[in-house]
């Protein structure tokens, strides 16, 4: 017993002494910190997402030769489906409309979309030709849809306007889908099998959500939709705010991930071309008719996103006589 | 608070925020240098290797996942350059400096005298002796105060093997501490 006590007593004076070393060392050579800064990289960019998947073969930890050959081969499918800038623009978009639907779940939706084609009245006489392409053999599809840069088209295809096709599927896809989906559908119409007006208000109403959750903490909206922008903001309005109200964690973590949503949204929308604007900087919040986000639909009408966070969509003429108020 | 700061932060670097940047320097660099301090590198090695765990966060904050703490995260980066570093110099003997660590007790202990200095060398030595993995959870446990769990996560093992390991260093400790006592009494 003496010598268990004893032994306890040795090991927390042991402890006492490992405690009082740890507090050693703690001053650093003055300047240090500043030595440090100047290694501060001048690209320290925000992340770029479209090498997200590279980045993922990196971090599998195989052989580095085999990365670059997976790296190599992605590029050059990527190249092969979706490159050929030296096509014509049309055969482009056809063999790119063949590709979404290139794979078997896919094909089984292709009754209801030329149905969809139907009522709108894109396809009334080649509803057969159409149904007739998925049914064929892989091999004579791939043939017949390769791009070319002459030779004989496909008669079938050749009676749908590419154009018209991509337009029509956009519009059952809704202006915007969630980043969740972004990889795995490209078309929620074709994943669902329904018409997913719904995709177009959750993107709405997880912009205005992601507006309200920095107005929470800022008491503005961000002046800019850019990541960079937005976190800066709000950052400093946190650092601000009183130690009596700081946020749990979770809610925290939600509101960043919201935020980032929100400007890969808009940016998703600058490179689709929906002429997306945003008046963060120049509108007070609450104020009500003063447009504060607006994007354009494919039906050639804006969607607009008011400063009291009320959501309307109006004709080019309206949208005009909106964003010149606050300027009169 | 600490954490939804470091949350914060996270967020800003990920942004690509240069001021982050220079605030997470501001807020862990002195910690880092006395971690690696503790491992048994020399000033001008723990500078380096402090430098460098701080370009290796910047350049991966990206990897940082959600259930992570940032705090934990550094430190294993700066852990593995530890480690990296005693493989690459395994001839190298730790540096252990005597007249530094009396120094250091003496000035914390004005009225201690010279044998509280020997004691508290005679057992930094021990550790330092000690195999690199019992040494980490030593440091990180008992010298910097880290939780069982914290720490746990900073040696990238599980909370039991943490404490395994823990006892195994503190018996080895002991061990040496009473070899050194006999050559002492010689």
């Amino acid at each position: 017993m003496k010598n268990k006590d004893s032994q306890s007593r040795d090991d927390e004076r042991l402890i006492k002494i490992l405690n009082r070393i740890g507090r050693m060392y703690g001053d650093v050579r003055p300047g240090f910190a500043e030595r440090i800064k100047q290694q501060i990289p001048e690209n320290l960019q925000p992340r770029k997402r479209d090498l997200t998947s590279i980045k993922a073969i990196m971090n599998l930890r195989i052989g580095k030769l085999i990365a670059a050959a997976i790296i190599v081969g992605e590029v050059i499918l990527l190249l092969s489906l979706f490159g050929g800038v030296d096509l014509a623009d049309r055969t482009y978009k056809q063999g790119r409309f063949l590709v979404k639907y290139y794979l078997p779940p896919v094909i089984k939706k292709w009754d209801n979309l030329v149905s969809c084609l139907e009522k709108r009245g894109h396809c009334n006489e080649s509803k057969k030709q159409i149904t007739t392409i998925p049914k064929e053999s892989t091999a004579r599809r791939q043939r017949e849809h390769k791009p070319t840069t002459g030779g004989p088209q496909d008669k079938g295809i050749e009676n749908i306007d590419a154009e018209t096709l991509v337009a029509a599927v956009e519009r059952e896809a809704g202006p915007g889908r969630p980043l969740e989906e972004k990889q795995s559908a490209e078309w929620p119409l074709l994943k669902t099998g329904k018409v997913q007006d719904s995709t177009a208000q959750t993107n709405e109403q997880a912009v205005i959500g992601a507006i309200k959750s920095f107005g929470r903490v800022t008491g503005t909206y961000p002046s800019k939709l850019s990541i960079l922008t937005v976190m800066k903001e709000f950052r400093s309005a946190y650092k601000t705010r009183k130690a009596g109200k700081a946020i749990p964690d979770r809610a925290l973590a939600d509101t960043t991930k919201k935020l980032e949503w929100l400007c890969e949204f808009y940016e998703q929308m600058l490179r689709k071309g929906k002429e997306p604007a945003y008046y963060g900087d120049k509108v007070k919040p609450g104020k009500a008719n003063t447009v504060l986000m607006r994007w354009r639909l494919v039906t050639g009408e804006y969607r607009v996103i008011f400063a009291d966070l009320q959501i309307e969509t109006v004709t080019a003429e309206k949208l005009g006589q909106l964003e010149a108020a606050p300027l009169q | 608070m600490e954490k939804s700061a470091d949350y914060l932060l996270v967020a800003s670097l990920k942004a690509g925020d240069e001021k982050a940047a220079c605030a997470l320097v501001d807020k862990y660099h002195r910690r880092i240098y006395v971690f690696l301090r503790h491992l048994g590198h020399s000033w001008w090695e723990s500078e380096e290797l402090t430098q460098w765990t701080f370009v290796r966060a910047w350049q991966n904050i990206n990897n940082l996942k959600n259930n992570q703490t940032l705090k934990t995260w550094l430190y294993r980066i700066a852990q593995n350059a530890s480690r990296e570093y005693w493989r690459k110099n395994k001839k190298r003997k730790m540096e252990l400096n005597a007249n530094e660590a009396c120094v250091a007790v003496h000035s914390q202990n004005s009225q201690g005298g010279s044998h509280i200095a020997e004691e508290f060398d005679r057992v930094r030595q021990a550790v330092v002796k000690l195999p690199l993995k019992l040494r980490e959870t030593i440091v990180l446990h008992y010298m910097l105060s880290f939780s069982i769990a914290e720490a746990a996560a900073v040696a990238g093992i599980r909370e039991g093997t943490f404490k395994s390991r823990l006892n195994r260093a503190i018996k080895k400790l002991r061990k040496e501490l009473a070899h050194q006592e006999k050559h002492y009494e010689k």
